[in-house]
């Protein structure tokens, strides 16, 4: 029991680490405290609420404890989610963004939307913070089902499109482009992800023979990864109210423009889970 | 045992088959529409039109809500937005917000803040001006 309490605390301990390393860039976004009161609350609401079968989903294939069923995975991603919210609370406590004299619909949503992040970071500081403890291995990512592949993609694209959506640079570079820029960008985000998926090693690919296996991994990952970084920027604009009232086109380039760092970040979720 | 694994596979190729077309509708149709919007776009310097959308009480004065429209060709940025309240030719009020941006075709909203009661005189809105994003 003494051990089991000491295994846990010290996993507490690294997903607390872990929330804050996650979460440093987007806790000191000016726009992050604007949105936390500005947003709309259905779809700050509706945010959190996908992140935690998110959360669930990220467990089964990390996690900062090794899990044996879906139970344990549900609490996992509660603890993560708990965890991450504290360690936003603390932290926007911290820098003064966050403080009794403000109405609690305000301090609510600023660490609604910073938990989100943060939460990740806790469920993910497994991986990321544990020294190597060797003879483990078997991750249930290394045996990832293509199921779990594209929910890792989509994952990695929510969290690293999310560190930039809130920046008005994103709507900067989207009104400065011209079209062919963007077409340039969506085209190099398809490269760079192709070239990721080669080199990270997508499980499934290498049963391929070769003559076949270039199309099909393109198709299936490549293709498919492109087509979940832009659905994920689609969302996290929608969610950010960046869509109201703009023409189809605009957004399309939005999509593109965000589409970059998030297939960046689909191609390299498996690294950093 | 077997014909579980087989079951498995084909689960997975039809899951791919999927994946692989939802992603292939998804960045056509994307790049389709800004080929579309790259050909068809004028370049035409941003035309803003703002409109009235009805004033109200608000604390200590009145607040006139606007829509402001780009029926240009280019985005625009730091839209100024400049309302003024007459009566009978001679100019009671004025007040002034900034839009930061509105895009090609799109719409945004906003509001100018009054003491004087919109209602009971003659409004005109106007868009005093704007930079390049």
């Amino acid at each position: 029991m003494q051990a089991g309490g000491m295994i846990f605390a010290r996993g507490i301990a690294r997903a607390f680490g872990g929330a804050v390393l996650f979460a440093v860039p987007l806790l000191m976004t000016m726009e992050m405290w604007q949105l936390g009161f500005s947003m709309s609350r259905t779809r700050l609401a509706i945010f959190v609420a996908a992140t935690l079968p998110m959360l669930i989903g990220l467990s089964y294939y990390s996690g900062f404890e090794k899990t044996q069923s879906f139970a344990e995975d549900i609490e996992d991603a509660f603890v993560a989610y708990a965890t991450g919210w504290i360690a936003s609370a603390l932290m926007l406590f911290l820098f003064g963004m966050i403080g009794p004299h403000m109405p609690p619909g305000e301090v609510i949503g600023k660490i609604g939307i910073q938990s989100v992040p943060a939460s990740i970071g806790a469920i993910v500081a497994r991986k990321q913070l544990q020294a190597r403890d060797g003879g483990s291995g078997g991750e249930r990512e290394d045996r990832a089902t293509y199921r779990g592949e594209l929910f890792l993609m989509a994952a990695g694209a929510v969290f690293v499109a999310f560190n930039v959506a809130p920046t008005e640079e994103m709507l900067l570079i989207a009104y400065t482009m011209t079209p062919w820029h963007a077409l340039a960008l969506a085209f190099i985000s398809v490269l760079m992800l192709h070239g990721f998926v080669y080199t990270v090693g997508f499980a499934g690919q290498e049963e391929r023979p070769d003559y076949a296996g270039f199309w099909l991994t393109f198709l299936h990952f490549t293709i498919a990864g492109y087509g979940i970084a832009l659905l994920v920027s689609l969302y996290v604009l929608w969610i950010f109210e960046r869509t109201t009232g703009i023409a189809p086109p605009e957004i399309a380039m939005m999509m593109v423009v965000l589409g970059f760092p998030a297939s960046l970040g689909a191609a390299t979720a498996r690294l950093i889970v | 045992m077997a014909r579980q694994a087989r079951e498995d596979e084909r689960g997975k190729r039809r899951l791919e088959a999927i994946a692989a077309v939802l992603g292939a509708v998804l960045a056509l149709g994307t790049i389709g529409v800004i080929v579309w919007d790259g050909f068809s776009s004028s370049g035409r310097p941003p035309v803003i039109v703002v409109q009235p959308l009805g004033a109200q009480a608000s604390d200590g004065g009145y607040v006139l809500e606007i829509s402001v429209t780009n029926a240009g060709g280019e985005a625009a940025a730091a839209v100024v937005v400049e309302g003024t309240l007459s009566r009978n030719g001679e100019v009671v009020e004025t007040s002034d917000t900034t839009f930061d941006y509105v895009a090609e075709a799109s719409h945004r909203r906003g509001g100018l803040f009054f003491s004087e009661d919109p209602r009971t005189m003659d409004v005109s809105v106007r868009a005093k001006g704007f930079v390049d994003p």
